[in-house]
C-alpha cells in the first residue's frame, strides 16, 4: 500500500523585495525557500498512518523542482519514509499547476500508489489547484481542505471532515483510491530527531525527467500549462493609514478609528 | 583574539575552523569570525560569501557579530547594504563605515532613523532640503542639541513633536517649541520632559486640558506635594499618572470611583491597612489581584484572597513572597492549574510542596518546576524527557540544572531547546562540542559562540 505526498519548497518573501525585470514574478534574489506548511501537515498525516499500520504502508515524498528543492524532500525523510522522488529538467521551467499535476499524476501511476495526500495550497502562489488537478488526471475522487481523516490503509473508503465557510464542517465518506488535500491543524507535525536528520542524508532520492515519465515537451513547462502570469505588481495602498504624532495623539486617533468602526462616530 | 587561543584543553579554535571549512558551514564561520585574525578570518569569509544569499541573511540578523557586520559594510551588493543599514543591531561605527563614499540617499535616510546612529553621525548627514531626512533626525533620540537648534528654524509641527521627545532638548529649546505652534500635543510632550522649565510645567499643571495635566503629572521633577495635590484632580487619568509616581497611596482615595485609580493604588508598596482592606473587597477583580500580589498585604487579607472566586486573584496570592507556607500548601492543591503553576515557580519551595506538585499533569506546573532552582535534580531529569517541548525547555532555563540533567536535552528534537541549552553555563564542553555538529544552524552558531566565549574568559 503506497501513499504519495507531493511537497513543494515555497518561496518566502523578504521584507523588501523587487520584481523580476519581466515583471512576472519576484526576483529570486529576494526569496528564501522552505517546505510548504500545508505539505508538512500532509506528510505528518502519512507518517501517522505508517506508524499506526506498520511497514506495509509505504510513504513517498515527491517534489517537482530543481536541485535546491531536494531540501524539502530531505526534511520529510528526516521524519520518516525510506525514499523520495524529485522530477525536474529545464523543459519544466514555468510550469503552472496544470502542468505540475500532470507530472504528479504520472508518478502516481508509475508507482501505482493507493492514495495521494497533498497540501491544500502552497503558501507562495496559493492556486490550491495542484491536488485537485491530480485527482482529475487520475480520474480519482478528491476531497479538499481535509481537517480530519479516519482511514485504514487498503480500505475501500475513508471517513473525513472538511472545513467549509462560516466555520461549518462537513463529514463525508470518500471512495478510495483518492486524492486528499490536507488542511493545517489536522495534526501536529513533529520535529525531526537529530538521528533522523543524519539518516535522511543517506536516503535515496530518485531523480526523474519528464521524458522518464513518458511525458512530451508540450505537456510540461509553458507549453503544457493552461495559464500564464502576465504581470505581477504591488497594488496601491487602500485604506491603510499611517498614524503619526505623539503617543497621546496616536492613542486619540486609534480611539477615534475604533469608535468609527463601532458606528459611534 | 589570537588564533592560538584554546577553547578547550583538547580542542582549539583551529579545530572549529577546520569543522567550518570541511562542512562549508557559514554559521560556524560567522560565530568564529570575531575570534580570528587576518588569514583565518579570510577562510571564514570565503565560506560566508560563497553564496550571495548568505551575507544578506547575516546583514539583517540581530545575532551577527560586529566584526562580520563591519566586513559586510564593505560589500558592493546593494541588497546587503540596505539590510545592514536597517539592522537595529548595527553599531554606529559600522553605520559610519557604510556611509563613507556612499551617496545612496535612501541609505542615508535609514541611518538618520537608526537608533544606534551617534549625534556626530546624524550631524554629518543633515540635509535641510529633505523632509524625510529632517523628520528622521528630529525623531532620533540621539540627535544632539545644536543640530536641533539648526533644524528648529524650518521645522514643521510634526518635526517639533519629535524634538520635544528628545532627551537632549534643553529648557531653552523647549521654551521655543512651546511657543512655536500652540499645539496641545506638542505642549503635552514638553510638559512631560525632564528638562521642562518650571513655568511651563506649572502652566501645564494648571491647564484646563486634561492631556496637559496628565502628561505634566508624569514629569519626573514634580515634588511629592505637587503629586499629592494632583490626586484631587477631577480626571481619573491625571490621578493615575500622579499616583504612579508616588510611593504611597493616600486615604483620600479610599472611595475613588475610578477602577483604574484603585488598580494603581493596589500596586503601591506603602499602603494604609484600612486602604488594603477596602481594596481587597473591591468589586473589580484586577484590584483584588494586585492586592493579592502586593507584599505589604497582611496575612489575614491574603488568607481571604486565597479563597477568591477569580483564578487570577488566587494566583496573585500564590506568587506573593509574603504568603505563609500553609497557604502555599493549600494553593498547591488548587483546582486551577494556573494557580498551582504560580506555586511551582516559587524559588522558596520546600521539599514537601515540591513532592505535592511532582505528579501534577499540567504543563504549566511542570514547566514551573523545571525552571525552579529549588527543584531536585532527579525531578529535573524527569521533566527533561517530558513529551511537551516547552516543558522540556524549562530545564534548559534552570540555572541550577546539573550537567548530567542537561545532557538529556542534547538530542531534544526541538531545535530551540538545543539552542537554549548551548547558553547554559553548566553544560559541559564536550557536550558543547557535540552541539557544534548539530543539524540546525542556530544551534551550531550558539555552540561555537559559547565555546569561544568560554575560552576567552
Amino acid at each position: 500500500m503506497k501513499i504519495l505526498v507531493p511537497v513543494k519548497q515555497v518561496g518566502v518573501l523578504d521584507e523588501d523585495f523587487e520584481l523580476r525585470d519581466d515583471g512576472r514574478d519576484v526576483d529570486p534574489d529576494y526569496l528564501e525557500h522552505e517546505l510548504n506548511e500545508w505539505d508538512d501537515y500532509a506528510w505528518e498525516e502519512a507518517l501517522r498512518l505508517r506508524e499506526e499500520y506498520g511497514d506495509d504502508v509505504e510513504i513517498i515524498p515527491l517534489t517537482v523542482g530543481p536541485e535546491e528543492a531536494e531540501d524539502g524532500l530531505r526534511k520529510c525523510l528526516a521524519k520518516g519514509g525510506e525514499r523520495g522522488i524529485r522530477v525536474w529538467d529545464s523543459a519544466m521551467e514555468d510550469s503552472d499547476p496544470m502542468a505540475i499535476s500532470r507530472v504528479i499524476a504520472s508518478v502516481a501511476e508509475r508507482e501505482q500508489v493507493d492514495m495521494v495526500f497533498a497540501g491544500t495550497l502552497a503558501s507562495d502562489h496559493g492556486f490550491a489547484q495542484t491536488g485537485v488537478s491530480v485527482a482529475g488526471r487520475l480520474g480519482w475522487p478528491q476531497a479538499a481542505v481535509v481537517s480530519n481523516l479516519e482511514y485504514q490503509p487498503g480500505a475501500s473508503t475513508a471517513q473525513l471532515r472538511r472545513e467549509l465557510e462560516g466555520g461549518l464542517e462537513e463529514v463525508m465518506t470518500i471512495q478510495c483510491p483518492a486524492v486528499l488535500t490536507i488542511q493545517l491543524g489536522i495534526n501536529e507535525p513533529r520535529y525531526a530527531s537529530l538521528r533522523g536528520i543524519k539518516q535522511a542524508k543517506a536516503k535515496p532520492i530518485e531523480e526523474l525527467s519528464h521524458t522518464d515519465l513518458g511525458l512530451s515537451d508540450d505537456q510540461v513547462g509553458v507549453a503544457g500549462s493552461a495559464s500564464r502570469v502576465r504581470r505581477m505588481y504591488v497594488p496601491e495602498k487602500g485604506q491603510a493609514e499611517l498614524i503619526e504624532g505623539t503617543s497621546a495623539e496616536q492613542a486619540q486617533r486609534i480611539a477615534e478609528i475604533i469608535k468609527q468602526m463601532q458606528g459611534e462616530a | 583574539m589570537s588564533a592560538i587561543m584554546m577553547a578547550h584543553s583538547d580542542h582549539s579554535i583551529n579545530e572549529l575552523l577546520d569543522q567550518a571549512r570541511i562542512n562549508q558551514d557559514p554559521y560556524r564561520a560567522a560565530a568564529l569570525h570575531p575570534w580570528l585574525d587576518g588569514s583565518q578570518r579570510a577562510i571564514c569569509e570565503k565560506i560566508i560569501f560563497a553564496h550571495r544569499r548568505q551575507p544578506r541573511l547575516f546583514a539583517q540578523a540581530s545575532y551577527t557579530p560586529v566584526s562580520l557586520l563591519q566586513r559586510l559594510a564593505r560589500e558592493k551588493d546593494q541588497i546587503t547594504l540596505n539590510k545592514l543599514v536597517k539592522n537595529t543591531a548595527t553599531p554606529t561605527k559600522v553605520l559610519k563605515q557604510l556611509l563613507q563614499g556612499d551617496d545612496d540617499r535612501q541609505r542615508q535616510d535609514a541611518v538618520a532613523a537608526h537608533p544606534n546612529a551617534s549625534a556626530a553621525l546624524l550631524d554629518s548627514i543633515e540635509d535641510q532640503e529633505s523632509s524625510v531626512r529632517r523628520e528622521a533626525i528630529c525623531y532620533n533620540q540621539n540627535t544632539g542639541l545644536m543640530q536641533m537648534y539648526r533644524l528648529l528654524e524650518r521645522a514643521s509641527l510634526h518635526e517639533c513633536k519629535g524634538m520635544a521627545q528628545n532627551p537632549h532638548a534643553d529648557s531653552t529649546l523647549l521654551r521655543q517649541l512651546w511657543t512655536a505652534f500652540g499645539d496641545q500635543y506638542l505642549r503635552a510632550e514638553i510638559a512631560s520632559h525632564s528638562n521642562c522649565p518650571t513655568e511651563l510645567l506649572s502652566a501645564a499643571l494648571n491647564s484646563e486640558s486634561t492631556l496637559l495635566r496628565r502628561k505634566a503629572a508624569g514629569n519626573a521633577n514634580l515634588s511629592d506635594s505637587q503629586l499629592v495635590d494632583l490626586l484631587t484632580d477631577s480626571n481619573a487619568q491625571v490621578r493615575v499618572a500622579s499616583l504612579r509616581r508616588l510611593e504611597h497611596a493616600t486615604l483620600s482615595l479610599i472611595d475613588d470611583p475610578a477602577r483604574r485609580v484603585r488598580r494603581e493604588m493596589a500596586r503601591k508598596s506603602v499602603l494604609d491597612s484600612q486602604l488594603i482592606k477596602n481594596l481587597a473587597d473591591d468589586e473589580d477583580h484586577w484590584v483584588r489581584r494586585w492586592v493579592a500580589r502586593n507584599s505589604v498585604a497582611p496575612e489575614s487579607v491574603l488568607r481571604k484572597l486565597a479563597k477568591d472566586e477569580q483564578t487570577e486573584v488566587r494566583r496573585g496570592v500564590a506568587r506573593n513572597s509574603s504568603t505563609p507556607v500553609d497557604l502555599i500548601i493549600e494553593l498547591a492543591s488548587d483546582a486551577e492549574s494556573w494557580v498551582r503553576a504560580a506555586v511551582a515557580i516559587r524559588s522558596d519551595l520546600d521539599e514537601e510542596i515540591i513532592q505535592q506538585l511532582h505528579d501534577d499533569e499540567s504543563v504549566d506546573v511542570l514547566a514551573g518546576l523545571g525552571r525552579n532552582p529549588a527543584s531536585p535534580q532527579a525531578l529535573l531529569a524527569h521533566i527533561a524527557v517530558h513529551p511537551d517541548r516547552d516543558v522540556r525547555r524549562s530545564v534548559a532555563l534552570n540555572p541550577r540544572a546539573s550537567s548530567e540533567v542537561l545532557e538529556r536535552l542534547l538530542e531534544d528534537p526541538y531545535p530551540i531547546n538545543r539552542a537554549t541549552l548551548c547558553r547554559h553555563p553548566a553544560l559541559g564542553e564536550d557536550e558543547l562540542w557535540q552541539l557544534t555538529d548539530d543539524a540546525q544552524e542556530q544551534v551550531r552558531f550558539s555552540a561555537v559562540q559559547q565555546l569561544c566565549s568560554r575560552g576567552a574568559s
